[in-house]
């Protein structure tokens, strides 16, 4: 019965959120929006009883991802009249033409797949010392890989920027 | 019940934490004075008149800073479950954590020769 309840907050909250991420007239405003919207998703994932994710989700998604954006958006506008923005541009149809397109495939994957069946309907609790166990016995060369993979993303961003600064 | 019995003290955490926040806001909204002058909304009161817009276009070797959190906060999180398990698991796993830290360095490394880290 709790469970419902707050899963139902958790939903309107991430609803209400996301719809203020797109509608909010200040970029920044939308970036805050976002961050609450993510931590939202970050709550149900507890409630699925997956920490890791909802470790990654609260760490990596609200707090990395979203200074990410912002720091973009700061490097990329020029127009800050502080007018309030525009909620549409020319990109309107495409943006509207992808994500019904996304929306369409998510609905029709979440309900084509079999989930598995959960047991007194809890879900399958997926410890952090499970996910350890298997990602350093079994998976040893793709953890490693994944370093080489943030070493590379680092050192061609950094090339990137160094190249604008040389110029 | 055990996933309340886990969770229910951080709900408290972030009822409580509400609470104290809101009351600490609206306390001061009704307790406080209040002057509502256009002058006051100005950067420096007494200084110099601002000109131009408030929205500087930053440079983009402060996006590098951006990345370098993204990527440690990554490897902040491959360290946490392994820390976890540290004491159950085989012993390459160490050397595994090593080796998955030693590349990173390696990018601390790169990016500390290219300058990236001075500030200027």
């Amino acid at each position: 019965m709790i469970t419902e309840i707050l899963w139902w907050f958790f939903a309107i909250a991430i609803v209400g959120t996301a719809a203020g991420v797109v509608f909010s007239r200040s970029v920044v405003h939308a970036a805050i929006f976002l961050i609450l919207s993510l931590a939202g998703v970050g709550g149900l994932y507890i409630f699925l009883t997956v920490e890791f994710v909802a470790l990654v989700q609260f760490l990596i998604y609200g707090g990395a991802v979203t200074v990410l954006i912002l720091l973009a958006l700061m490097m990329t506008r020029l127009d800050a009249t502080g007018a309030p923005d525009k909620l549409t541009g020319p990109q309107a149809p495409f943006g509207a033409l992808v994500g019904i397109t996304l929306l369409l495939t998510l609905v029709g994957v979440s309900l084509a797949t079999a989930w598995p069946g959960d047991v007194d309907d809890l879900p399958t609790n997926i410890t952090i010392e499970q996910i350890g166990d298997v990602m350093f016995t079994s998976y040893g060369a793709p953890f490693i890989i994944a370093s080489a993979l943030l070493l590379v993303a680092f050192i061609g961003a950094i090339v990137f920027a160094k190249q604008e600064d040389e110029v | 019940m055990s996933f309340y019995d886990t969770w229910s003290a951080v709900f408290i955490a972030l009822i409580a934490g509400v609470i104290l926040v809101g009351t600490a806001l609206i306390g001061a909204r009704l307790l406080g004075p209040f002057a509502r002058e256009q002058g006051k909304s100005i950067s420096y009161e007494c200084g110099m008149l601002p000109t131009g817009k408030n929205w500087t276009q930053v440079h983009v070797r402060y996006y590098l800073f951006a990345i370098m959190f993204l990527i440690f906060d990554v490897e902040t999180i491959f360290i946490f479950p392994w820390a976890v398990r540290f004491l159950d698991l085989p012993s390459h796993a160490f050397w595994y954590m090593v080796f998955f830290v030693l590349i990173l360095s390696g990018a601390l490394f790169y990016a500390w020769r290219k300058k990236v880290l001075e500030w200027r």
